[in-house]
């Protein structure tokens, strides 16, 4: 059962701390900096040299990713409550201009780093992770499972002969879902590799009249934007941290019938496989038709629910019920008819205030000017 | 006369000053003008919105009529921002302040007085904004629902505080013309700092490019100012309002409630200091 829950305790957690004011005071000559820094470019040769790195094998929510952490990282997130894998490697590692990231000579330069990962909350050493090795594909080689709940940690290798390893030291920031839902992926008929995603049920789905989309019900989690972002990229520059983002994790299995409610009566439907077709000649794109050889094919393109936007019915609502019958809470979506109406028309309703305030104070002036003529000059 | 005597008839002055101000504003083109280019935004959006569904088959959209009526309340905001802070100076300048005060009124019904002028011709504003949201929801089938009535409600305190901040400015300026430069600089200076957060990533990214070691990301920077921003600036009071209300945070929405009246009353209450210990000259 898919629950939507308040924001956990947890979920207010950011990792990072908040600046002082004092740093405002210096703003005019950090700006100065950066402009400097955005000089016109100058030549350019991809300089390599031997570092520390971490390469990481972190679970996303949807599955196991790899990651590179180059010294300019100083903060690893990674997802509370799951088995994620650090590995302390010495390479060579360049700058690449056009991935705006540091990457890894791996080819060149892959060295395993002995010793134990140390966990560290406030200062204070908590844990301390062997190496192991893991020789399951994708993820092969030594490594450190670090598996967590939600905190500020901090990471550094202590080597054998019990030294800290240079630049193994970095904050760990482990973050967690703040809410769980039910999102869906929609297909449209003729544009099947362009699916669109509703996540909450507050989204309205719009569609043209005629229109037939796909729906498929989608496991999903509220995650905190930059924490998130940079789970997945840890050398992006985008994402905020006062902003969240919902990932589809997996398909909502044990999905019953989806119901219409159009107010006077309730339709449900099935979920039903579909395949795509390759549209022939010069019409380039796809178009989702009915499996009718359901049966011949091991596996349908598409299982979802059929959803068709006729004239009769201007907007219904849509729930799914789970295997036992039951609404699956946070599954209710609106959708709503758009008719076809000439985008300009819309622009006359702006003209109204204008014209109407001309009108004001044309027919103002006049009367002023009369009142004015009215009175006696100083001739009589 | 005792102190409730003495606020009824504070009260009596102001509603004779917002009635003054309320009839001079009807015959000005501003609010008229302010009107039809917010009208022309929504028209610009939901056209785009209306498109894209004709186009492609479908769209998901949550709230497409919160877009334009946010993009309406700052708008409003940023005019009634200039007439408020235009609106003392101007009397000062032209002797008439001083003649007011020869009557039997006081600093603190003329400022009440001011700001209810204002709010009146926000609410009018709004209220003619509103009814031409529900004729596009009408003639679109977008979603008019309850969430713009209290994106409307919450607009009306983050202008207060945007008119009062005006008042303010228009307290500590002798010239119309010193206070309407005071006044663009600390709305540019908000309104970008907000927007500079916004597109501050992409902004980063480029200029980081081809740097083989970004010495300090920008975006970090407007991380800061973004901070210092989201307490000063009413503007983003109202995104932050209408992000928790549409993210179901009823708290969150009620605390920036909250601390846009009290910006309101802070900024009052230094108008009110100000216009005392400058006098009416």
């Amino acid at each position: 059962m898919v629950r939507h829950s308040e924001p956990l305790s947890r979920a207010s957690f950011h990792p990072f701390p908040v600046p002082t004011v004092g740093l405002i005071r210096w703003l005019p000559l950090v700006l100065t900096l950066l402009l400097l820094a955005a000089a016109p470019a100058q030549a350019w040769e991809l300089k390599e040299f031997e570092s520390f790195v971490y390469s990481g094998y972190v679970f996303n929510g949807l599955g196991y990713i790899s990651t590179f952490y180059p010294p300019s990282v100083d903060t690893i997130y990674l997802l509370a409550d799951q088995q994620n894998i650090l590995s302390p490697r010495r390479t060579l590692v360049y700058f690449r201009p056009l991935t705006d990231a540091y990457e890894a000579d791996w080819a060149s330069l892959n060295q395993t780093v002995t010793g134990a990962l140390e966990i560290l909350d406030g200062g204070e050493v908590i844990a301390t992770v062997p190496q192991e090795s893991h020789d399951a594909q994708p993820f092969v080689g030594q490594g450190s499972v670090v598996d967590l709940p939600v905190g500020r940690y901090a990471v550094r290798i202590r080597a054998d002969d019990g030294s800290i390893v240079p630049g193994s030291g970095k904050k760990l920031a482990i973050f967690a879902p703040r809410r769980q839902g039910l999102g869906y992926q929609i297909v449209p008929q003729e544009g099947w590799t362009r699916p669109e995603r509703t996540n909450v049920p507050a989204d309205v789905i719009y569609a043209r009249e005629g229109s037939a989309l796909y729906l498929q019900p989608y496991v999903e989690e509220e995650y905190n934007d930059l924490c998130y972002t940079r789970l997945e990229d840890p050398q992006s520059q985008a994402g905020h941290r006062d902003r969240w983002t919902w990932v589809h994790v997996r398909p909502f299995e044990g999905a019953g019938n989806l119901i219409l409610d159009f107010g006077s009566q309730t339709v449900e439907v099935l979920a039903k496989p579909y395949r795509v077709e390759q549209l022939p000649g010069s019409r380039l794109g796809y178009k989702v038709a009915d499996d009718d050889a359901a049966g011949e094919q091991p596996l349908p393109d598409l299982v979802a629910y059929q959803l068709f936007v006729d004239a009769n019915h201007a907007s219904y609502r849509l729930q799914l019920k789970d295997a036992d019958g039951k609404i699956v809470f946070g599954s209710q979506r609106q959708v709503r008819r758009v008719p076809e109406i000439n985008g300009w028309a819309l622009y006359f309703l702006a003209g109204l205030p204008l014209t109407a305030g001309g009108f004001l104070l044309v027919s103002r002036h006049e009367r002023l000017t009369a009142s004015r003529k009215a009175l006696p000059s100083e001739d009589q | 006369m005792n102190r409730l005597d003495t606020w009824r008839f504070r009260w009596r002055l102001a509603r004779a000053v917002q009635r003054r101000g309320l009839r001079a504003a009807i015959y000005r083109i501003g609010p008229y003008a302010t009107l039809s280019a917010a009208i022309a935004l929504a028209a610009a959006v939901l056209r785009n919105h209306v498109k894209s569904a004709q186009d492609s088959g479908f769209v998901v959209l949550s709230n497409p009529l919160v877009t334009p009526l946010f993009g309406a309340a700052i708008l409003c905001s940023v005019y009634l921002a200039v007439a408020s802070t235009r609106t003392i100076c101007r009397e000062r300048e032209q002797g008439t302040l001083e003649v007011l005060f020869y009557g039997p009124m006081d600093t603190v019904a003329y400022l009440l007085g001011k700001y209810l002028t204002h709010m009146s011709v926000y609410s009018l504003m709004v209220a003619v904004y509103l009814t031409a949201l529900v004729l596009y929801a009408l003639v679109t089938n977008l979603c008019f629902d309850p969430t713009l009535l209290w994106v409307s409600l919450l607009s009306a305190a983050t202008t207060s505080a945007v008119v009062m901040l005006g008042i303010l400015l228009s307290a500590l300026n002798r010239s119309v013309r010193s206070a309407t430069f005071a006044l663009l600089a600390v709305v540019l200076a908000l309104l970008g700092m907000q927007l500079g957060y916004d597109y501050a990533p992409s902004l980063a990214s480029d200029l980081a490019r081809g740097h083989p070691n970004p010495p300090l990301s920008l975006r970090t920077v407007y991380t800061w100012l973004n901070q210092t921003v989201d307490w000063l600036s009413p503007f983003a009071y109202l995104e932050s309002g209408i992000e928790a209300l549409l993210r179901g945070s009823s708290a969150e929405y009620w605390l920036m409630m909250v601390l846009s009246w009290l910006y309101t009353a802070i900024a009052f209450g230094l108008a009110l200091w100000t216009m005392r210990r400058r006098g009416v000259r």
